[in-house]
């Protein structure tokens, strides 16, 4: 089921009434219909692929289980493993499998050895990178002791399948959320109000800017070979507002919907194209897999190198460096596979470890204000080009993320140096640009929030902050109705 | 909770009484539009057709029948009410809407074709309905095809969602005129194209035939409406305007249609003019399609109509 559908349109408000209103008194009933109402919710797309959600639950709730009442090292470690094996093993074959056993045919055939693939015919389960990575978060963190394991089945199928992040995040700890199942949850009309804002800047984000974006952005990469530079250039900026608007709107739906029902999500996105350099930028941009990489991939495995180079340097080059840019490469490039099966991905990953490492080397670990330009209006002009250039980077990696392959990228980039002139034959509407600068505005305005709307017109007249919502409601309406998938539910 | 309850409903309440003021800005100036097919709804709408002879029919109706022949030729006034894309079922809610708002016709000249008693499922240009969903029988007629949801017949303005040309429109049509038309005449468009060739593939695709799969209730409605004409004193005339020859072998139950048809003209005693033999019909030069004449045929077509009602001495002389 989609957020931007009538569905849910019907859909949700069934659930919270039944929630709020028929099971409230029981915290088990409010749990077990969360799992229900989940299930729908996931089996809108395909009842089959619930097996998967299901199987990954009673695996993880049993290695749970089993953990919380292992001391041996041996047998833990045999029980993570259980766990890993299987979670990946899912997304291995059902996302990976097609695209390694292409990639080594294509490296043997290199060497003249002519192999017929058996490929599977099968689709992508909606969000199984999401869950398998949510689920994996539990065991992992039950291993070191950081959470006391389930025992409530019903609680963590809910934590497992929780419907408003289950098919693109953000991706929680078991830490965050699993404790809020085991408690009554209380309605507050304060939380709920907030959750509703959040909900309509997230449709707003959603279906006014990022399905706008879309219709010219489809155009230009999809004839990207009769367009000139400065079109191409125009493309890659729209689709960089088009993913942003996209991904950020799936997310503040989610937690607002979370908080109609009582719940706190994490912050996903900090208003990522603020940033004055990469690394902040990886901190505001899908913060909760950007964290979940760090805290499961990158200091683990910079731990690991740094047991294995004991000097303190090699090559002239500081240890620590060669720890970071080494981690930080493995990392992006995996968080790269992460989002696709596709070498451009992969590359789009290598791309952004390889811009940490550079500004690690060159800028080493440079602090920057929380908030950008905190209590003014404006920032100041290294600021804005420090934003800029971030900006500037992060489009790169945007193309070889929008393309197919990365020679379609490496060509993409190419035009837009060799035929840097706008032609007739493309123009942006002005209601587009028009649209695309108050977005920009309120975010700028929203920047010291969890999101931008949060705070915006809450001081003014009741009338006047009326007129503000419903000015971006009968936006949403006026541009509603394509039905347009969230970007990030293929991955 | 209730004060979030109350609030979350005079919100809603209060929006949906906002949207009133965009759905009647745009209703009403699509209410003025001549451009798409809002001109002749809105001629009908606006009750000063009043024709002696009016053509009712699919996109074989407004491209076939010429009023501006048929008034020159029959000394009278008539009008087109040709429906692009539908079975008898639309045709026949467009008819009864125009009878609603005009003093009836002396003569109806009902088209018929092979799928006039068929029915389609969705709902096709939907775009049309818009600034009449309102009604009761476009509501009626509109629900019983996929198109409009719920919410486009409740929500107000929900039905304009993504429509920014027409909104447009209709907001320029308030507050002006666009000065649009669609450039038909009392419903009528003569097409001056050439054959465009999908019959070809057609008829590649189905080398064995095909077979029309009649709907009982609108052969019911035709019954309905025969019997509605015979009641009201108007006259009315069955005409199958020509239709290209090697379509006709293609059609396997061609001859139980036309049978059909020749059945309600025996039951109610009316004229069946038949043109699938005409020479037009054998004409491929005639035609842009299997189905439709170009403009060239279209005034040929209506010219020999035109003289056989006159030869037959049908009454299409208005009392009034």
């Amino acid at each position: 089921m989609l957020f931007n559908s009538i569905d849910f349109a019907i859909f949700f408000p069934i659930v919270f009434t039944l929630y709020w209103f028929v099971v409230n008194r029981n915290l088990k009933m409010q749990n077990l219909l969360i799992v229900i109402s989940s299930y729908i919710f996931y089996g809108w797309w395909s009842w089959i692929f619930l097996t998967l959600i299901f199987y990954s639950t009673v695996i993880d709730f049993s290695v749970g289980m089993a953990l919380s009442k292992e001391e041996n090292i041996t047998k833990r470690k045999v029980l993570l493993w259980t766990s890993i094996f299987f979670n990946l093993g899912f997304l291995a074959v059902f996302k990976y499998y097609n695209f390694f056993i292409e990639s080594f045919t294509s490296v043997f055939s290199l060497f003249g050895a002519e192999i017929n693939p058996n490929t599977l015919d099968i689709i992508i389960p909606v969000g199984i990178s999401f869950y398998t990575f949510q689920t994996l978060s539990y065991t992992i963190d039950s291993y070191h002791k950081k959470i006391v394991p389930a025992k409530d089945f019903v609680a963590f199928s809910a934590y497992v399948s929780f419907f408003p992040q289950l098919v693109a995040g953000p991706i929680e700890r078991a830490s965050n959320l699993l404790p809020q199942f085991y408690k009554k949850r209380v309605f507050e009309y304060a939380k709920a109000t907030d959750g509703l804002r959040q909900i309509l800047w997230g449709f707003f984000k959603k279906i006014v800017i990022a399905d706008s974006c879309a219709k010219h952005v489809d155009i230009i990469f999809n004839n990207s070979g009769q367009c000139s530079g400065g079109t191409l250039m125009l493309g890659a900026i729209l689709f960089s507002i088009q993913i942003y608007a996209d991904f950020s709107g799936y997310s503040d739906i989610a937690i607002g919907t979370s908080r109609l029902l009582g719940f706190n999500l994490m912050q996903n996105f900090a208003f990522p194209y603020f940033s004055r350099n990469i690394v902040e930028f990886w901190r505001r941009w899908h913060i909760s897999l950007s964290t979940w990489f760090r805290d499961y991939l990158f200091i683990p495995l910079s731990y690991n190198v740094s047991r294995r180079l004991p000097k303190k340097s090699y090559f002239g080059i500081k240890t620590e460096y060669i720890i970071y840019i080494v981690s930080s490469l493995v990392t992006f490039t995996l968080c790269g596979l992460w989002h696709g099966a596709r070498w451009n991905y992969i590359f789009w990953g290598f791309l952004h470890g390889t811009y940490l490492s550079i500004y690690i080397f060159i800028k080493k670990r440079k602090k920057v204000a929380k908030i950008i330009a905190e209590n003014k209006l404006f920032t100041n002009l290294k600021n804005l080009c420090n934003i800029l250039f971030t900006f500037l980077l992060v489009l790169v990696g945007w193309i070889f993320f929008r393309v197919s392959t990365i020679s379609e990228g490496i060509h993409y980039v190419n035009n837009i140096f060799n035929n840097n002139e706008f032609t007739q034959s493309f123009f942006i509407p002005f209601g587009l640009i028009l649209l695309i600068s108050f977005f920009m505005v309120i975010e700028w305005s929203g920047r010291k929030n969890a999101f931008a709307l949060k705070n915006t017109g809450i001081r003014w007249r009741k009338p006047f902050r009326l007129a503000l919502y419903f000015s971006i409601l009968f936006l949403i309406l006026l541009f509603g109705g394509e039905r347009q998938n969230f970007i990030y539910f293929q991955f | 909770m209730k004060k979030f309850i109350i609030k979350i409903f005079f919100f809603i309440t209060s929006f949906a009484a906002f949207l009133l003021v965009p759905d009647f800005i745009i209703t009403k100036g699509l209410q003025k539009a001549k451009s798409q097919d809002y001109k002749e709804w809105n001629e009908i709408y606006s009750g000063n057709i009043d024709a002696n002879i009016v053509i009712n029919g699919s996109s074989r109706a407004w491209v076939h029948v010429s009023p501006y022949i048929l008034d020159s030729i029959l000394i009278t006034n008539s009008y087109n009410l040709g429906i692009d894309g539908y079975n008898f079922h639309m045709q026949y809610c467009k008819y009864r809407e125009y009878m609603q708002f005009n003093t009836g016709p002396e003569l109806v000249i009902q088209t018929l074709d092979i799928t006039t008693l068929q029915k389609r499922t969705d709902l096709y240009n939907l775009n049309q309905f818009l600034p009449y969903i309102y009604k009761s029988r476009i509501r009626e007629f509109t629900r019983q095809y996929k198109g409009f949801s719920f919410f486009d017949y409740y929500i107000p303005f929900y039905r304009y969602h993504n429509l920014s040309e027409i909104i447009n429109t209709g907001f320029k049509e308030f507050f002006g005129n666009t000065g649009l038309d669609n450039g038909k005449f009392k419903g009528y468009l003569g097409m001056n194209s050439e054959w465009n060739g999908t019959f070809d593939e057609y008829k590649k695709a189905n080398l064995n035939g095909v077979k029309i799969d009649l709907h009982s209730e609108s052969i019911e409605l035709m019954d309905t409406f025969l019997s509605e004409c015979k009641k009201e004193s108007i006259n009315v005339i069955l005409v199958y305007p020509p239709e290209f020859i090697e379509n006709q072998y293609l059609t396997k139950n061609r001859t139980e249609i036309i049978n059909l048809y020749s059945k309600f003209a025996e039951k109610y005693k009316l004229v069946f003019l038949d043109y699938s033999n005409n020479d037009l019909s054998y004409k491929k030069e005639l035609f842009y399609n299997s189905q439709h004449l170009n403009k060239k045929g279209a005034e040929l077509f209506t010219k020999i109509l035109a003289d056989d009602i006159k030869l037959r001495n049908i009454n299409y002389h208005s009392k009034r």
